[in-house]
Formats: structure tokens, sequence, C-alpha cells
């Protein structure tokens, strides 16, 4: 069972790993990126932040669209953390899902500031606005306990 | 609040202000908020009256956990006191891992276990980071 999936660049660190986490009484956290494993330094630093208890699966888009699809990860509490917009819009179309939580990415000159650390281009904002045309819930939340803030496409 | 009642306090206190910056770093993660007392800052009331008159407030069962900053540090030698009491439970060394896991540990384990437990893992946390081995590839990560 899917819990909630978060776009956040920084992939696993202490807000997704403890906070998160423990408020979703998540089993399994799906790392979704296409570029982590190109990187060891940065492989080894999710490795180092791995909390205790939980497994932590790293899998391209393609590759965690398949899987899920496939019914592997029905048996866990999943919480998936999408390192891009686009890598989370498409999980989300895919799989048919109704809510997608903003947590963050990265700051750029020709990207636009929805709220406090996500940054979206032309591109991406419409790619979450035609999720929110489908009646997906798109907001922002950095925290658990911190309110979700609506977005305004 | 526990089954039994009894709630537990947490407080953060040490040198300057460590122990504001701890419990900011802890709101800003866990969203949680920890009251903290700055020791010797200057135009701020002495931080141990401070404390006391925190620590009256509560009724007599509950837990009441201290953090300071460092073993043998005037703040905590001045919280040693506090251990006579023994709703009091007392921590040195206190770092943003060790703080942040028994903030956010529940409320049905013993407070004893989840500072003993919390301790060994922040003591874990403390690396000499470029002496931990880069290691690429899919090797101590899961699968589903």
């Amino acid at each position: 069972m899917i819990k909630l999936v978060r776009v956040d660049y920084r992939l696993l660190h202490g807000q997704v790993a403890f906070s998160w986490t423990s408020r979703l009484g998540a089993d399994c956290i799906l790392l979704v990126t296409d570029t982590l494993l190109d990187d060891p330094i940065r492989v080894t630093s999710v490795k180092l932040a791995k909390p205790p208890g939980v497994k932590v699966v790293v899998k391209g888009i393609e590759d965690s669209i398949k899987a899920i699809k496939s019914g592997v990860t029905d048996k866990y509490h999943l919480f998936v953390v999408c390192e891009t917009v686009e890598g989370a819009v498409r999980l989300i179309k895919e799989l048919g899902l109704k809510e997608l939580n903003l947590g963050g990415t990265t700051p750029g000159e020709d990207k636009k500031e929805l709220g406090p650390v996500v940054y979206v281009t032309k591109e991406e904002e419409a790619m979450l606005k035609e999720l929110q045309d489908q009646d997906v819930n798109v907001y922002l939340q950095l925290v658990p306990d911190s309110k979700e803030l609506k977005i305004k496409l | 609040m526990k089954g039994d009642g009894r709630v537990r306090h947490f407080i953060l206190t040490g040198h300057s202000h460590i122990s504001e910056g701890i419990a900011s770093a802890i709101e800003f993660v866990l969203g949680i908020s920890v009251s903290y007392f700055n020791a010797y800052v200057e135009g701020e009331e002495f931080y141990l009256d401070k404390i006391l008159a925190e620590i009256e407030k509560y009724p007599k069962e509950d837990e009441i956990i201290i953090m300071t900053d460092i073993l043998g540090g005037s703040v905590n030698n001045d919280m040693m006191k506090l251990t006579q009491m023994p709703n009091v439970h007392l921590i040195c060394g206190t770092n943003l891992a060790l703080a942040a896991q028994i903030v956010m540990a529940g409320d049905e384990q013993d407070i004893g276990q989840i500072i003993r437990q919390s301790i060994q893992t922040a003591r874990d946390g403390i690396q000499y980071c470029n002496e931990v081995a880069v290691s690429d590839g899919l090797d101590g990560l899961d699968d589903f």
C-alpha cells in the first residue's frame, strides 16, 4: 500500500527518514531516481542515512512504476520519494494516485518559487497543473506537523 | 500523554544559545517544539531560576527529561542536583540526533530504555566521514 508520494531532491534525509517515515508508519522507502547510482558519495550518504528497521529501495522511474504495478510492494507500507517532479508526475499518472506532496526541489534561474524550498520550471508547473485538473491533491508540506499548503497553478 | 496519565516534559539547556539552536533544528526537522533555556546569555534572567520555576509547574508524577550540552560543564553540574528528584532524567552531551530521538519516541516505552537506546544510536552517528568507506552500487540497500 502506498502511504505517500513525495517530491524531494534530497531523497533520504532528516525530514524524510525521521519525521515522515515515523508519522506514516512506513516500513519501506522507495527512492525514485535515475541519477543516484552514478554518484558513489551520494549513494554512500543514503546508506548512512538509512533509518533503523525500514527498508530502503532505490530504483529508476520506469522500474519503480513496474515494481509497484507488479504487486511486489503491496505488502509494504510504502513511502515513495521522487527526486524530480517529472518522475513523480509520471508515477502518479501511471498508477492513478490522487495525492502528491511537494517537499523540495532545487532552485534555478528559470524556476518559479511555489513555496518554501519548492521551485519549478514552466514545464513542471504545467505537469502539476495537469495533475490538479485530474483532481490530484498537489500540496506543499515540509514536515508532517506543518500545515498542508495548497498551491494555485 | 501516556495511558497512566503521566506527561513527559522535555527541557533543553546549555551554554549560550546551543539549546535554542537544537530546539530550532528539531522544530525544522520534526515540527516538534521543545522548551529550551539558554544559560549565561546577556540580558536574560538566570537560567537555573527559570528551569526551577518551570519544573515547579509540573505535577510531581510527571516525567521530566533534561538534556544538557556537556559533561562537566556548569550547566550539567547545576542540573545534577535535580536528579535527586525521582522523576527527573538528566542526559548530557546532547546533540541533534540524541534530542530528536528522545522527543519523538512514543509514550509506551519506558523512558529509561528510550534514553539508553537513543544515546547508543547518537554515539553511532558520530563519525569521521572521510574515513567512512565509500560504497557505490546497491550493496547495503534493499529490494522488495
